[in-house]
């Protein structure tokens, strides 16, 4: 699984990072970083949790 | 952007309602009057404040929030007659840097701010604030009686605030109460507008300090910060520095009290939840969110259309001004499951309480924090508090932010615990 941060669609909520803060790591600003990220197996349902947490939908799960 | 002020919105066929955010009706049945206008008129026409469009739906209202270029956030201060008039109906007659700014300037802007309210900012100062309300409760625990609003939810985002923006802690209640007093009166009452003259005096004190602040390297806080930042390459000027940090503290003062107060009235009518609050304190990440979407503390911000658009089957025209009511849209059935009730683990729960898109609440990470530390001491040191209804009470009017004046409440005294004020 690979995760992708939109950066145009991201506005700082930081839900995914509250949820999976390995996977979803923050820039200064507080923004959350993804760029084709891979996701070892063990975090996988806290990645694509988090990308259903995200108000703005801006988190892509590749399968 | 070009309007011609004698179009006027086509109100012949549009739904129409009369929505007074601010009138003792909405502050008493504000969960009924959104919940009607969702379900009759999701995109509605309101005849009050010179006439503007009132969104309610989650569709509509993330429609208007995130396309900045058709609902703009300026606010022309120079022209009234400029129908731009800022993120609040009536308009607010302070300037409020920067949410009242527009891309590509307001990124310029929030880049600057958000290293200072980013999660790691929250974190850093979480000490100070679980040490400031401890010393809080210190003060009223072994009396069996406090005021949530007057004894903790006033003091402790005050102190954070003016710990963060980096005035004298000793100040925090000259600054506190024009604040408390502009977000709890009407817009243009007698009070609101003695409150706003306070409050811009005060600014006239900030912006006496900022010169100085300029010649000293390291000055503290974000005060500090904004001297030393700069805007395509120039600094900013003392005028947007003061009004900066007077929306700064306008957020932190009042909107996580609105929460706090909310929550535990709520809680004291449900000691099952409270207790099931206190047995699994995992599930404060998601009851934060539950219960930001259910009291959703500002409950509307506005917009004004740039051009013609048609937004849930409504013709809008360009210079309309446009109420997004963020507290339907936190109660739309079609995005929430059975939203007039509180899930304490509901998940997702996109709620539009700190607004979406680009103007996303520039404190919400400070006030999640503020608010569980709080929440948490309160259940830890508390449990088994009861509301005094006798003697709570709501702000006169909710417009601004859904909150309280007082909530006292009795339980069973404790020994102090010895935490002094931070100072």
């Amino acid at each position: 699984m690979r995760v992708t941060v939109d950066r145009a669609k991201c506005h700082g909520h930081v839900r995914c990072n509250a949820i999976a803060p390995e996977i979803y790591r923050l820039n200064e600003e507080g923004y959350a970083v993804a760029d084709g990220t891979e996701v070892p197996p063990e975090y996988e349902d806290a990645a694509e949790r988090a990308a259903l947490a995200c108000p703005e939908n801006a988190i892509i799960v590749e399968r | 952007m070009s309007v011609d002020p004698s179009v006027a919105p086509n109100v012949a066929t549009p739904p129409t309602v009369e929505f007074d955010h601010y009138s003792p009706e909405f502050r008493d049945n504000w969960r009924a009057i959104v919940d009607d206008n969702l379900s009759r008129c999701p995109v509605a026409y309101s005849t009050t404040y010179g006439g503007f469009w009132l969104v309610s739906d989650y569709a509509s209202v993330s429609r208007v929030i995130r396309d900045d270029a058709t609902f703009t956030s300026t606010h022309n201060m120079e022209d009234p007659n400029d129908p731009r008039q800022g993120i609040v109906i009536p308009p607010n007659p302070m300037h409020q840097v920067p949410m009242e700014f527009d891309p590509p300037l307001y990124n310029q802007y929030r880049r600057m701010l958000n290293p200072h309210f980013s999660p790691t900012a929250a974190r850093e100062l979480e000490p100070f604030v679980r040490q400031a309300t401890h010393a809080m409760l210190d003060k009223v625990c072994a009396t069996g009686r406090m005021d949530f609003v007057l004894d903790l939810g006033n003091p402790v985002p005050a102190l954070a605030t003016m710990k963060l923006v980096g005035l004298p802690l000793d100040d925090w209640e000259k600054y506190a109460e024009p604040m408390h007093g502009i977000v709890s009166h009407p817009a243009g009452s007698p009070e609101y507008r003695r409150c706003m003259a306070t409050l811009q005096e005060l600014g006239g004190v900030i912006g006496e300090m900022v010169p100085r602040l300029r010649n000293e390297e390291e000055a503290d806080g974000l005060l500090g910060a904004l001297t030393r930042a700069t805007i395509n390459g120039k600094p900013l000027p003392d005028e947007e520095i003061v009004l900066i940090v007077l929306l700064v503290m306008q957020g932190g003062v009042d909107t996580t009290t609105a929460l706090l107060a909310n929550t535990l009235d709520w809680l004291g009518d449900h000691p099952d939840y409270r207790q099931r609050l206190i047995d699994n304190p995992e599930l404060m990440e998601s009851a934060t969110e539950e219960f930001l979407r259910y009291f959703t503390p500002v409950p509307a911000l506005a917009r004004t259309a740039t051009k013609d658009v048609v937004l849930g089957g409504q013709q809008i025209r360009a210079g309309d001004r446009v109420l997004m009511c963020f507290s339907a849209a936190n109660r739309d059935p079609e995005v929430f499951d059975n939203p007039d009730e509180v899930r304490l683990d509901r998940f997702p729960n996109p709620h539009t309480s700190f607004g979406l898109g680009i103007h996303r609440c520039l404190g919400s990470n400070y006030a999640r924090s503020w608010f569980r530390i709080m929440l948490s001491a309160v259940l830890e040191r508390m449990p088994d508090y009861t509301i005094d209804r006798s003697g709570a009470r709501r702000n006169e009017s909710i417009g601004i932010v859904n909150g309280f004046v007082t909530l006292p409440a009795t339980f069973t005294p404790s020994e102090p615990r010895g935490v002094e004020v931070p100072r």
